[in-house]
């Protein structure tokens, strides 16, 4: 999967479609593979349950968090920080862009646009079957044209992080293949990946390009 | 049963509401419970509802009151500070005996407070969602599926009484998605209707909907009669569950989603082997004041705990009336208690520590 080695990662979606797990396992995953990288977390619309959750554990792998200088925080304040234009000017960092879903949390993509798009970024559409507002692979593909009309990049790749929570099951994967490969013909897109749980992945190791993944957004009686 | 699809709790609300029949949706944007108006946007002009993002939440309420009037399944949300703002709407809809679903998705309070969640609104929804002497059911989920289950209840119970309902959330269990299952439309019991304001169509007498009384004496006897069909639903209507509760010495009463958190404690308490059960009330109003009196003659003590300053604490004293200690433990503010805290606390009670 060597569109996820490239400097510029977007990371994009509905919301609720496994956005901040999949751009958190990555950039985990890029640094285990020596990468310098930067988590960026762009959302500008959600309250709870974001990348800028696991600042210290970023930090701790030696990956630069970037967040909204309000992230986490008791006030609603949508504002961004300067860090991420720094960032887009360094050609030796890989940057992973996790940003806010839907259009309403793509918009804050577009005011970088400009400097992205030279930069030929991979932009990751995540997707779940399993959310009730991209149920069929025609809903998805509405859901991805608002995103790109708000956000002024274009997605590169599919991914696939269909889950039920705590739920999932390797059959949950397997349920989702025909609504993935029809979302990539509509769209015209490539798949990326199957992101999976990574106790599932031995048992769909029949599928071509299964990424593992853990779980890092958790409740707090999850103990 | 349909298929389990994964949802966030907001939408779970929103998505259920419309199941139930409710296609009329009026509200103000608040985090953290945006995703309903959010989703109800989305969906209600495709399926021929009417979403309308008022121009406040006092206007809102009020067109809750003028579609409820007509007869129809109609629903606002909000959070905290929003739900203050529809307190006067509220009462107007208790006092006309009109049903209605009320969405609280609490958050830090007082004033503009926080964003991060809470449940410090429990004096407002179980004493005063607005003045005079009322009550509006109140209902509190712990978990997305019961988000579900619980909006078809309350509209049910709304309309079977004629009184507003309210599903009182809070930010985390409005932000967290768990897999649920939607009941198919259809399974929507139908309740009378003839008081609704519809057009009498020269077929019968006005319907009129109004909560002013022009002599006491005619207010005092429909606020009297109303209490009595209050006295109905504490007896029939109150709802409650009881986790490990069977051995227990020790007590924890929670709601929503402390109790889930009270839950992995009393997991932790179990394995150190301190019997500790669950009390949690589902219904806030009509509180469950019988689990916790026949809890007496057993346990050794209460531990009530809540994302406010204790505010449920006081219902359950009143319902112990000084028969066993009871404590409090919590957090305010938009903190969330951990289990670790919970065991502490209950060791602390128990003087195991």
């Amino acid at each position: 999967m060597k569109e996820l080695e490239n400097k510029r990662v977007v990371v994009l979606g509905h919301y609720g479609s496994g956005k901040t797990n999949f751009a958190v396992n990555l950039a985990l995953q890029r640094r285990a593979a020596g990468a310098e990288v930067a988590l960026c977390d762009l959302d500008i619309v959600n309250p709870y349950f974001r990348s800028a959750d696991f600042a210290e554990r970023m930090q701790q792998e030696g990956i630069e968090m970037v967040s909204p200088p309000f992230a986490g925080s008791n006030v609603d304040v949508p504002a961004l920080t300067g860090r991420l234009d720094a960032l887009l000017a360094n050609p030796d960092r890989q940057v992973i862009v996790d940003v806010g879903g839907d259009d309403a949390g793509a918009i804050a993509v577009g005011r970088y646009a400009r400097k992205l798009l030279p930069q030929e970024p991979t932009v990751l559409y995540i997707v779940s079957a399993c959310r009730p507002v991209t149920d069929t692979p025609q809903a998805a593909l509405e859901i991805l044209r608002e995103i790109e009309y708000a956000s002024h990049v274009k997605a590169t790749h599919i991914v696939n992080c269909t889950n039920l929570g705590k739920e999932t099951t390797a059959q949950t994967v397997r349920d989702s293949l025909e609504y993935i490969d029809e979302l990539c013909r509509i769209s015209g897109l490539p798949l990326c990946c199957h992101a999976v749980r990574s106790d599932l992945a031995e048992q769909l190791k029949d599928i071509d390009r299964v990424l593992p993944v853990e779980i890092f957004v958790k409740v707090p009686w999850d103990i | 049963m349909s298929e389990r699809v994964l949802v966030k709790g907001n939408e779970a609300l929103a998505e259920a509401a419309i199941r139930a029949g409710c296609r009329h949706f009026f509200g103000y944007p608040i985090t953290p419970q945006t995703e309903v108006a959010a989703y109800m946007a989305r969906k209600m002009p495709k399926i021929g509802g009417t979403y309308l993002q008022a121009e406040s939440e006092v206007a809102a309420i009020n067109m809750v009151y003028g579609a409820a009037a007509a007869g129809v399944r109609v629903m606002t949300s909000s959070s905290s500070p929003g739900i203050s703002l529809k307190s006067e709407g509220i009462s107007y809809l208790a006092g006309s005996d009109l049903p209605c679903l009320i969405i609280n998705v609490q958050r830090g309070g007082p004033g503009l407070g926080g964003i991060q969640p809470s449940q410090a609104d429990y004096w407002q929804a179980t004493r005063a969602p607005g003045h005079g002497d009322l009550h509006v059911l109140v209902y509190a989920p712990n978990n997305v599926q019961e988000m579900v289950n619980l909006v078809f209840q309350a509209y049910d119970k709304a309309e079977e009484y004629r009184v507003p309902a309210m599903i009182l959330a809070d930010g985390l269990l409005g932000q967290m998605m768990e897999p649920v299952s939607f009941p198919e439309e259809g399974e929507i019991k139908q309740h009378d209707k003839s008081w609704a304001v519809t057009g009498h169509k020269n077929q019968r007498k006005h319907n009129i909907v109004n909560s002013l009384y022009l002599k006491a004496d005619e207010l005092e006897q429909t606020v009297i009669e109303r209490f009595q069909r209050y006295a109905k639903i504490e007896a029939e209507e109150t709802m409650v569950e009881e986790y490990l509760m069977e051995d227990a010495e020790y007590a924890i009463v929670a709601f929503g989603a402390t109790s889930r958190i009270a839950k992995a404690a009393i997991q932790q308490l179990r394995e150190q082997g301190l019997k500790v059960g669950l009390i949690r009330p589902i219904t806030l109003w009509p509180f469950p004041k019988q689990a916790i009196i026949d809890a007496c003659d057993k346990v050794k003590g209460f531990l009530t705990v809540e994302m406010s300053m204790g505010q449920m604490v006081d219902d359950v004293r009143l319902a112990v009336n000084g028969r066993k200690p009871v404590e409090f433990f919590g957090h305010t503010g938009g903190i969330v208690p951990t289990p670790a805290e919970i065991v502490e606390a209950v060791k602390e009670m128990g003087g195991a520590k």
